[in-house]
């Protein structure tokens, strides 16, 4: 591949010897393929919902603005909307029950289930996030605010960490409308399950 | 350009007439017929391109502790340097622990209402002071201000210790909680 017509002293048809660029694509490949790194890691951001510090109560209390309340609790989803003039029956929460059936099989160390060692088996509930997705969307349409409403999510004690990440997923894919009219829940708060008694709801289990 | 005697030409060393034919290129095919490389070069040029678009930093901000199985989500956002508190899974019966950044701070059994009613983790608390103290002599503003933390919790772990540790984390400057996932379906 050097030189085809080297014979004379002005090469008219010379050819680019291409080997060392094609090598060095090679070695770069190598170390892109050994350097990458594959799991990708991500973050969920949260507001976190605090007791409020002041007993006092203020003089002039912001008029109540809707707002989307999710519980998770160990028999399911119980959501409501509060505060809403247009829609004060939806206060009342409505209950989402956990899937009935085979629960979520989930390996560890692995992403598949089959082939798992069985004490690497971890068994979990299957909570509805279809339904969930589903309701907070019309929550979302029925409260009237567009993305400017919030959305507080709790959990009882005992409930584990990957169903509180499960619902603020659901709750980041809950939107309304299409195209340039499309809005979608912003980013919720995450809180104590006692500070949605406030919020119309009375039992957690 | 002078004129001058023609030099060998190639394959005229070769005795044998058969094969000679075949090196000149005479016959039907020849051996020194020419590679293209052109498709080739251009399929690695898309290669590590691609390769340079999916590398992504974020293994190189965040450590994942081996006892931590982290859930999966999709609708997610780019993660930032922040610090890290693990929550991780015991073995067998032990309970986890806490760590933050790769740092043990305590067992995850110990953290319960009845210890810390308040939900100020004494232990985590000191820590968290101390590494905003830290912050503070860092002479970007932007940094300084950072109240980001990473809760980087197994899938197991309930919920009544991250509602305890985000509330010390509040507590102690770090006032926005970044919840770790790993990207991918929802389980």
């Amino acid at each position: 591949m050097g030189g085809a017509a080297s014979g004379g002293g002005d090469v008219a048809d010379a050819t680019l010897n291409v080997v060392p660029f094609i090598d060095l694509l090679v070695c770069l490949i190598c170390f892109l393929l050994i350097s990458a790194t594959w799991t990708q890691l991500s973050r969920i951001n949260v507001d976190q919902a605090l007791p409020k510090a002041s007993k006092t109560p203020p003089k002039d209390p912001p008029k109540p603005e809707p707002k989307i309340n999710i519980a998770i609790t160990p028999s399911g989803y119980k959501v409501n909307l509060f505060s809403s003039e247009a829609h004060p029956e939806l206060a009342t929460p409505t209950v989402i029950p956990v899937e009935a059936g085979d629960p979520l099989r989930l390996c560890r160390g692995q992403p598949k289930v089959e082939g798992c060692p069985g004490d690497k088996i971890e068994t979990f509930k299957r909570y509805d996030k279809a339904k969930l997705i589903e309701k907070l969307s019309e929550f979302l349409e029925k409260g009237g605010i567009g993305d400017k409403i919030k959305v507080m999510v709790a959990a009882a004690d005992k409930i584990e960490y990957l169903h509180l990440i499960g619902t603020l997923d659901s709750v980041l894919k809950a939107c309304t409308g299409d195209g340039e009219s499309k809005v979608c829940l912003q980013s919720p708060s995450v809180g104590d399950i006692n500070l949605l008694r406030a919020s119309g709801f009375t039992d957690f289990n | 350009m002078s004129v001058h005697t023609p030099g060998s030409r190639t394959g005229s060393g070769i005795a044998i007439k058969s094969i000679r034919k075949h090196v000149q290129g005479g016959g039907q095919g020849s051996v020194f017929a020419t590679l293209n490389v052109v498709p080739m070069i251009d399929m690695f040029i898309m290669l590590v391109i691609f390769l340079i678009q999916q590398m992504s930093a974020s293994g190189e901000l965040m450590l994942v502790n081996p006892n931590v199985a982290m859930p999966r989500a999709s609708a997610v956002s780019e993660l930032e340097r922040a610090p890290i508190i693990a929550l991780t899974k015991g073995d067998g019966n032990a309970p986890g622990a806490m760590l933050f950044e790769n740092n043990v701070v305590m067992s995850l059994g110990d953290v319960n209402e009845v210890k810390f009613p308040s939900w100020d983790i004494k232990p985590l608390a000191d820590v968290l002071k101390g590494a905003w103290k830290l912050q503070q002599r860092q002479s970007d503003p932007k940094k300084r201000n950072n109240r980001k933390i990473i809760i980087q919790a197994d899938r197991t772990v309930p919920f009544q210790v991250i509602k305890m540790v985000m509330a010390t984390c509040g507590r102690n400057e770090y006032r926005e909680p970044n919840f770790a996932i790993m990207v991918g379906k929802d389980e």
